[in-house]
């Protein structure tokens, strides 16, 4: 366990050092951040004076030197756009990404998982194929259209809900809704297929044979086995929810991380953006971890020495 | 007596006291991530100072026709022809409760004029070039001292550039609190403090910020208790907030979107022409671009009033020159700089035997509202012509490059000038002039020498009619339209934009703002 530990670790590791190369080099290729942050057309000169002031006119491997050394010390540098220290930017907007990660994510596992084992149990009437429709709707509709067809209808005609902002939990419930929404529809689709497999299978027909009740057949034997694939999806939906966060939080308002990364990106405030990166990453490497590790408490064939 | 006198007053106050709270929820389309009127002429920036910042000279807003009056300055003379003298109004108050000091007005100028980061160098260029030094002769008045004798003294102080900001708090944000250094001034954009008649809180760089009346305004109390002013950058996501009630006015609202709000009972538009040209210029440093036939040709190929009826819905303005009713006796709308004539267009062309080729022609997705539409419309009228466009759509600032060929900008009026408009673009020291796409011969310096200084109006007539009548014949430059803005807002609320303001001011003083219900 341990040894798989330390190598996981040291896996994850160089996959940040990866990120943090990439992620360097690759901003300062898209653009001189001066070209996207001054207004359009400031003259020549005080432009050059503020790449001289920000540093950027020095080499850049002398520039990746000091934002190595930075991270090293606990420095990751200041917002060329909002001239205040990336950490703060980044502590004042996580909450509120944070809490529609969480809603997203209780959202989608608490409906998924019982609408995917009654899916599976009703396949062969009406229930078990409306569940399924529906999740295919779900899945396959983009979800800025999704969200602007809630906008359109709980905010617009309606006037129940509000249309943006992060102001209090009621503005989190459509965009939590709108970012579970494919991740609903997967575990949904995954949790039946991977019950269908095996409610087939012998051992179901020897637990029924000792005389257990069906719904302690189902929740002790059959989901626990079917539950692997559904965690894998999770943990992919989990990382996908990183992206689609973006695109969620710039129609509602947001102010999240997602909204932040697109914007220096747009801005090419570089500090910012390979914050952000990093950030993500580490989620992403994070959360693989996890979803490794819990393979090992369903299942216990699988043993973390791999 | 003396009871029933109180008694009688606390009657007529509560009488006198508004029975709610005066709050109004604004959402713009882009906020400032930083908040300092000294070194920021940027349009988002624009919306924000003057609710909160006073300039040492004030002028009446709601008038086509400028009036100056004082502000933290009540009275000031030109002494000699470069120098001028300003008396500063008694007990005026910052925000953090200081006193306002002839201290604070000398700090106020230098930061600029000595250049204490390049963004404030970029606004000395813009304004305040022609300023040597400013210096405090006692308590109450203050003394500006020019190079060359100023015309647009009362002008430049009235800009928000020109705002008054508190030293000693600026010099006590960061390091050593007696010395003013570079993060001071960082640290300030993110906590501002001024001496208008609201105050700037809770201010999230880009996000939002809360205006909050301030009780030691020494003018006209603010109409509002308090504006929440946050970013929506979605149009669509704007315009539901506001049909949702969550907001009450809202900004950036374009042509096609008009008749959603008129269709809503609840909300009405209000809107004017901004005193800000969207141009399209030629690089013509660019060999392809070198020849000037070439130049006039694709500006007279360019249908302007098609442009404005088809996009603009004919709201906006096509002038005859680069003028606006604003620059009062210097409004020179009889000059005829730009014209539409597609059949010299052609004959140009075959003179300069430039027929079927092809030019490059940048614009930014969104910047400009109508950028992109109004783009795709003049390649049908180039290719009318002749002409092949290239379009090429980035964000990025493609003006100052060797290979540019033509693109879009915007000419904001900076302060009621041809100076402060035309000339912070296109005189010998403009941004396109240093920018290196247009380098015009020494007679255009001279022009400028004698519309920038002169004194006399018939003479500054004079010579910005010669500009304007070389800027014709080189055709550095087309403008196309004076861009009508539009604004969203519940129907209970009196708000518009007023015509002496630079364009994008959200102006919600005394007078400017009020609730009919």
């Amino acid at each position: 366990m341990l040894d798989f530990l330390t190598r996981r670790t040291l896996g994850s590791l160089a996959t940040l050092i990866v990120v943090v190369v990439a992620v360097f080099f690759a901003t300062r290729l898209s653009g001189n951040a001066m070209d996207y942050m001054l207004p359009p057309g400031i003259d020549a000169e005080t432009k050059a004076a503020m790449v001289r002031h920000f540093g950027l006119d020095q080499p850049l491997l002398e520039q990746f030197w000091r934002y190595v050394t930075g991270l090293f010390s606990g420095d990751v540098g200041i917002s060329l756009f909002e001239r205040r220290s990336v950490v703060t930017i980044y502590a004042e907007r996580l909450p509120n990404t944070v809490m529609l990660f969480s809603y997203a994510l209780v959202l989608s596992v608490v409906l998924g998982v019982p609408l995917g084992i009654a899916a599976a149990l009703n396949r062969r009437n009406p229930l078990g194929g409306a569940i399924m429709a529906v999740a295919f709707v779900g899945y396959a509709t983009p979800n800025f259209v999704l969200a602007i067809v809630m906008i359109l209808i709980f905010s617009f005609n309606l006037h129940w809900l509000p249309s943006s902002g992060d102001a209090t939990p009621l503005h989190f419930l459509m965009p939590s809704i709108v970012l579970a929404a494919p991740m609903l529809a997967e575990i949904v689709r995954f949790t039946r297929n991977a019950l269908l497999d095996v409610l087939s299978q012998d051992y179901l027909r020897t637990a029924r044979a000792k005389g257990l009740p069906e719904w302690l057949v189902i929740v002790k034997h059959a989901l626990r086995n079917a539950a692997i694939p559904v965690v894998t999806i999770i943990g992919l939906q989990v990382a996908g929810m990183v992206a689609r966060c973006v695109l969620v939080e710039a129609v509602f308002a947001t102010k999240g991380i997602g909204d932040l990364v697109v914007f220096a990106t747009m801005q090419r405030d570089y500090p910012v953006l390979q914050f952000g990166v990093i950030l993500i990453a580490a989620l992403v490497v994070v959360v693989s971890l996890v979803v490794d590790l819990l393979y090992a408490a369903i299942d216990p064939r699988v043993k973390v020495t791999a | 007596m003396h009871k029933t006198l109180l008694i009688a007053l606390a009657t007529t106050t509560m009488l006198v006291a508004p029975s709610h709270a005066l709050d109004l929820k604004v959402a713009v389309q882009n906020l400032p991530a930083t908040l300092d009127p000294g070194k920021d002429h940027s349009n988002t920036g624009s919306q924000i100072y003057y609710n909160a910042f006073d300039p040492l000279i004030e002028k009446d807003y709601a008038a086509d026709k400028v009036t100056f009056k004082p502000g933290i300055a009540t009275e000031w003379k030109q002494v000699e022809p470069t120098v001028f003298e300003v008396k500063l109004r008694d007990g005026v108050k910052f925000h953090n409760g200081a006193t306002v000091t002839a201290e604070d007005v000398v700090f106020s100028f230098e930061r600029i004029i000595n250049e204490a980061t390049p963004e404030f160098g970029s606004v000395k260029k813009q304004f305040f070039n022609n300023f040597e030094k400013v210096e405090a002769v006692d308590a109450t008045t203050v003394r500006f001292t020019t190079f060359k004798p100023e015309p647009l003294f009362e002008t430049l102080l009235n800009t928000s550039e020109g705002s008054i900001v508190p030293k000693a708090y600026i010099a006590g944000l960061s390091g050593d609190p007696a010395v003013v250094e570079p993060s001071d001034f960082d640290a300030f954009g993110l906590a501002p403090v001024g001496t208008g008649p609201y105050s700037i809180q809770n201010f999230q760089p880009g996000e939002g910020l809360t205006y909050v009346k301030f009780a030691d305004y020494w003018g006209d109390m603010a109409p509002l208790d308090s504006a929440e002013l946050r970013r929506i950058p979605e149009m669509a996501t704007r315009i539901t907030a506001l049909a949702n009630g969550e907001v009450d006015l809202i900004t950036n609202v374009p042509p096609d979107q008009l008749a959603t709000i008129e269709a809503n009972p609840n909300l009405k538009v209000e809107g004017a022409v901004t005193p800000l040209f969207h141009v399209v210029f030629f690089n013509t440093e660019n060999p392809k671009m070198a020849d000037k036939r070439v130049r006039q040709a694709l500006s007279m190929a360019i249908d302007r009033n098609l442009l404005n009826e088809a996009l603009w819905l004919g709201k906006a303005v096509v002038p005859s020159t680069h003028t606006y009713p604003q620059y009062g006796e210097l409004y020179m709308p009889e000059l005829n700089t730009f014209e539409y004539n597609p059949e010299k267009a052609k004959e140009l062309l075959k003179e300069a035997g430039f027929e079927g080729q092809t030019v490059r022609y940048d614009t930014d997705p969104v910047y400009y509202t109508n950028g992109l539409l109004a783009a795709q419309a003049i390649k049908e009228m180039w290719a009318a012509v002749g002409v092949t466009m290239d379009l090429k759509v980035d964000p990025k600032w493609t003006g100052d490059d060797k290979d540019m060929e033509s693109r879009n900008w915007s000419n904001p009026m900076y302060f009621a000038d041809p100076a402060g408009s035309f000339g912070t673009m296109w005189s010998p020291t403009g941004a396109r002039i240093t920018g290196g796409s247009w380098k015009p011969n020494e007679a255009y310096t001279e022009m400028w020498e004698r519309f920038r200084y002169s004194t006399d109006i018939a003479t500054r007539k004079a010579a910005y009619a010669e500009i304007m009548a070389y800027v014709k014949d080189e055709a550095p430059v087309l403008v196309l339209y004076q861009p009508y803005e539009s604004y969203g807002m519940t129907k209970s609320l009196e708000w518009k934009p007023l015509p002496g303001h630079i364009p994008y001011v959200l102006d919600f003083r005394a007078g400017a703002v009020a609730f009919n219900d």
